[in-house]
C-alpha cells in the first residue's frame, strides 16, 4: 500500500498526527516509488512556496507597522464599533441604489430572485421533465428588514462554488452602442423608447441576450441552507439535476446626466454585494428595457411554496410569507425586495400602467428613486436622482 | 458548517426572527474584542498577501470581523474568520484582476510602498507578485483559497474548519490547488 499524494503532502507540512507521521516515515525509507513522488511532491511546494513568497511584506512595509495597524488594543475595536455602525444604515439602500446596479436591475433582480427561490423549493418532487414557462408581467415590491437577512449567503463558500460551478451563462453577441433608437431597435429586435423630455447626448447601450441554466446540486442547496443557519428547511429528494433556465432578451440602456464613463464599472454583476461601492454619480439617471425575460423550469415545482420560503428568507415570519404567497401568482411576478427604514414604495400610474415608485429614505425624501413597470411585454426600470414627479415625468415621456 | 451559535434564544432587543442566529451574550462585546485580540493579525495577514495593499487589507479585515460581529458567536470564530476574509479577499483580487488599468495602478502603489531598494529588483517583484495574483484570480474559488490560507502559515485543522473540509483530505486538495496553480501561472 503506497502512500497518496494527500498523505505525502501533510507529511511534508508536518501536518499529520504523530503516529501517523512516524508511520508515512517508516513506510518511504523503505518504499523508493513513494519518496520519488515525495520528491517530485516537495519540489512543486518549494517552487509555489516561492511564488507566494513575493506576496510577503518586505523592507519596511510590515502589515502590523504600529499606529496604523491595530493588533488588538481599544483603537482597532472602536474602528470596528463605527465600522459597525456605519454599515448598519447604509449597507441595504447603498446596496439597492448602487448606480452599479442601476442599468443591470431588472436583469439582476431576476437572477437573485432565481437563485434565492430555487435554493429553497418546498417538499414536493419533481414529476418530470416536462417544462413549465414563467414569463414576467409584472412587478410587486416586499419590504424587508435588512436585520433579519442572511448575512452568511455573501460569504458563503458555498454559494461562491454555486455561482461558479452549477450555473452557465452563455452570452449572445457582445455588448454594442447605437447613436439612435431606431438603431438600437434594430439590434436588440424590440421597440426601444426614448424619453423625451431629456435630451440623450449619449449612444444607447445594448446588453446580448443571456441565457443562465441552472443545475441544482441537492447536495450544496442544502450546505447553503445550513451555512445560513436555516437547516429547518429540508429539501425533497428527486430535485437533483433538475435544470431551470433563465432567457434574458437583449436590453437597452441610457444613461441622462452626469455617469460613469467606464461601462466596465456598472456592467459587471459584482459576486459580492457587500464590496465597497464604487463612487456614486449622484446625477445620473438611467433607463433599461428589456422584453420580459422568463424562466424555464420542471412543471412540478412547487412555486407558491419556494415563494413562501423566498419570503422568509427575506425576513418575513412564516404567517405573513403564506399570507403574501398565496396572493401573488409566482409565475408572472417579479418580487422585489426592498429594505425597510431606507426605502418607501407606492403604486403610481405611469406610461398607461400601473407602476411601482421605490423612493430612497424612510419617508421617501432620499432625493433618488427608481421606478418599474411591464408595457407591452417590455420591462422598464429607470433610476436616478430626484423625487416622484421628476421621476414620472421623464417616463411619462417616453416615445 | 455547524450552526453552534443558534438556539440560545434572543437577547433583549432582537427581533426573535433572528434569535437563531444571535445567542444570550451579556458581553458581546468583551467577546468581539477578544476576537479581534486573537485573530486580527493573522486574518490581516491573509489578506495582506492577496491584495499588497495594507489599508485594503485592513478594510476588508474590518469588514470580516463586522460580519462576526452580525453571525454573533460560534465555537470556531477563527475558521470562520478565515473563510470569510479569504473569500473577500479573492473577491477584491478577482474585481481588480477584471480591471487592468486598475492592476496596474495597484503594482505601482506596492511598488512605492516597499521601502528603496534596488529599482531592478523591485519591479521584478512587482512583476512576480501581479503573475501571482493573476493566477490565483484564475482559479476555482476553493483551490485558491486553499493555497492563500495554507501560505499564510495557516494548519491544515484550521484550513478545514475554515473551507467545511475533512482535515485528512486538505494534504490532497492542496497537492491539486498547487498543481493547478502552476498551469495558471505558466499561462496555461
Amino acid at each position: 500500500m503506497h502512500l497518496s499524494d494527500g498523505q505525502i503532502h501533510a507529511y511534508l507540512d508536518r501536518q499529520l498526527p504523530e503516529g501517523e507521521h512516524q508511520q508515512a516515515e517508516r513506510h518511504l525509507a523503505g518504499c523508493p516509488r513513494c519518496r520519488t513522488q515525495l520528491e517530485f511532491l516537495a519540489a512543486r511546494v518549494e517552487r509555489v512556496s516561492g511564488h507566494f513568497t513575493a506576496l510577503t511584506p518586505t523592507g519596511g512595509l510590515a502589515p502590523n507597522s504600529p499606529g496604523r495597524s491595530p493588533a488588538g488594543g481599544s483603537a482597532p475595536l472602536d474602528r470596528l464599533q463605527s465600522y459597525i455602525t456605519e454599515k448598519e444604515q447604509n449597507r441595504m439602500s447603498k446596496r439597492i441604489f448602487s448606480p452599479r446596479y442601476r442599468p443591470a436591475w431588472a436583469g439582476i433582480g431576476v437572477v437573485a430572485v432565481l437563485l434565492i427561490a430555487l435554493t429553497f423549493p418546498s417538499v414536493r418532487a419533481i414529476a418530470n421533465s416536462f417544462l413549465g414557462l414563467f414569463r414576467v408581467q409584472q412587478v410587486t415590491v416586499i419590504q424587508v428588514n435588512p436585520a433579519n437577512l442572511p448575512q452568511q449567503l455573501g460569504s458563503s463558500a458555498e454559494f461562491e462554488s454555486l455561482l461558479a460551478e452549477d450555473i452557465q451563462v452563455e452570452e449572445f453577441g457582445a455588448l454594442q452602442e447605437a447613436d439612435s433608437a431606431a438603431a438600437a431597435s434594430q439590434i436588440a429586435g424590440f421597440p426601444v423608447r426614448l424619453p423625451g423630455s431629456l435630451a440623450t447626448e449619449r449612444p444607447l447601450l445594448i446588453q446580448p441576450a443571456s441565457r443562465l441554466t441552472f443545475t441544482v446540486d441537492q447536495r450544496r442547496a442544502q450546505a447553503i441552507l445550513d451555512e445560513i443557519g436555516r437547516s429547518d428547511i429540508r429539501l425533497p429528494d428527486g430535485l437533483d439535476g433538475a435544470s431551470v433556465v433563465l432567457d434574458v432578451p437583449a436590453g437597452v440602456t441610457v444613461m441622462l446626466g452626469a455617469c460613469p464613463e467606464n461601462l466596465e464599472a456598472i456592467d459587471q454583476v459584482p459576486s459580492d454585494p457587500d464590496q465597497p461601492s464604487p463612487p456614486a454619480f449622484i446625477n445620473c439617471t438611467t433607463l433599461s428595457q428589456m422584453p420580459s425575460p422568463t424562466i424555464t423550469a420542471p412543471p412540478g415545482l412547487d412555486v407558491a411554496g419556494i415563494g413562501q420560503a423566498f419570503l422568509q428568507v427575506m425576513g418575513m415570519t412564516p404567517d405573513e410569507a403564506a399570507s403574501f404567497a398565496r396572493n401573488v401568482d409566482w409565475t408572472t411576478t417579479l418580487v422585489v425586495p426592498i429594505p425597510r427604514y431606507f426605502a418607501r414604495y407606492q403604486d403610481v400610474l405611469v406610461d398607461g400602467v400601473s407602476g411601482t415608485l421605490v423612493q430612497k429614505g424612510e419617508d421617501g425624501s432620499g432625493g433618488e428613486y427608481m421606478l418599474l413597470w411591464v408595457k407591452d411585454g417590455v420591462l422598464y426600470a429607470l433610476t436616478g436622482p430626484g423625487d416622484a414627479d421628476e421621476a414620472l415625468e421623464i417616463a411619462n415621456s417616453l416615445k | 458548517m455547524s450552526v453552534t451559535a443558534g438556539q440560545a434564544g434572543p437577547h433583549q432587543g432582537v427581533n426573535p426572527l433572528e434569535g437563531d442566529r444571535s445567542p444570550a451574550i451579556p458581553d458581546a462585546e468583551r467577546w468581539l474584542e477578544e476576537c479581534m485580540q486573537q485573530h486580527w493579525s493573522r486574518v490581516h495577514a491573509v489578506l495582506y498577501r492577496l491584495l499588497g495593499d495594507d489599508g485594503e487589507a485592513q478594510d476588508l479585515a474590518l469588514e470580516a470581523f463586522w460580519r462576526l460581529h452580525r453571525r454573533g458567536p460560534l465555537a470556531n470564530s477563527a475558521g470562520w474568520l478565515y473563510r470569510v476574509a479569504v473569500n473577500l479577499g479573492l473577491n477584491a483580487l478577482r474585481a481588480r484582476q477584471r480591471r487592468r488599468q486598475y492592476e496596474a495602478q495597484a503594482g505601482l502603489q506596492a511598488l512605492e510602498q516597499t521601502s528603496p531598494a534596488d529599482p531592478a529588483t523591485l519591479l521584478e517583484q512587482a512583476e512576480e507578485r501581479q503573475r501571482v495574483w493573476a493566477a490565483l484570480a484564475k482559479m476555482k474559488p476553493r483551490s485558491a483559497s486553499l493555497l492563500a490560507l495554507r501560505y499564510s502559515g495557516v494548519s491544515y485543522a484550521e484550513i478545514a474548519a475554515a473551507l467545511g473540509l475533512a482535515a485528512s483530505s486538505v494534504g490532497a486538495l492542496l497537492a491539486r490547488a498547487e498543481a493547478e496553480f502552476e498551469r495558471r501561472y505558466k499561462g496555461e
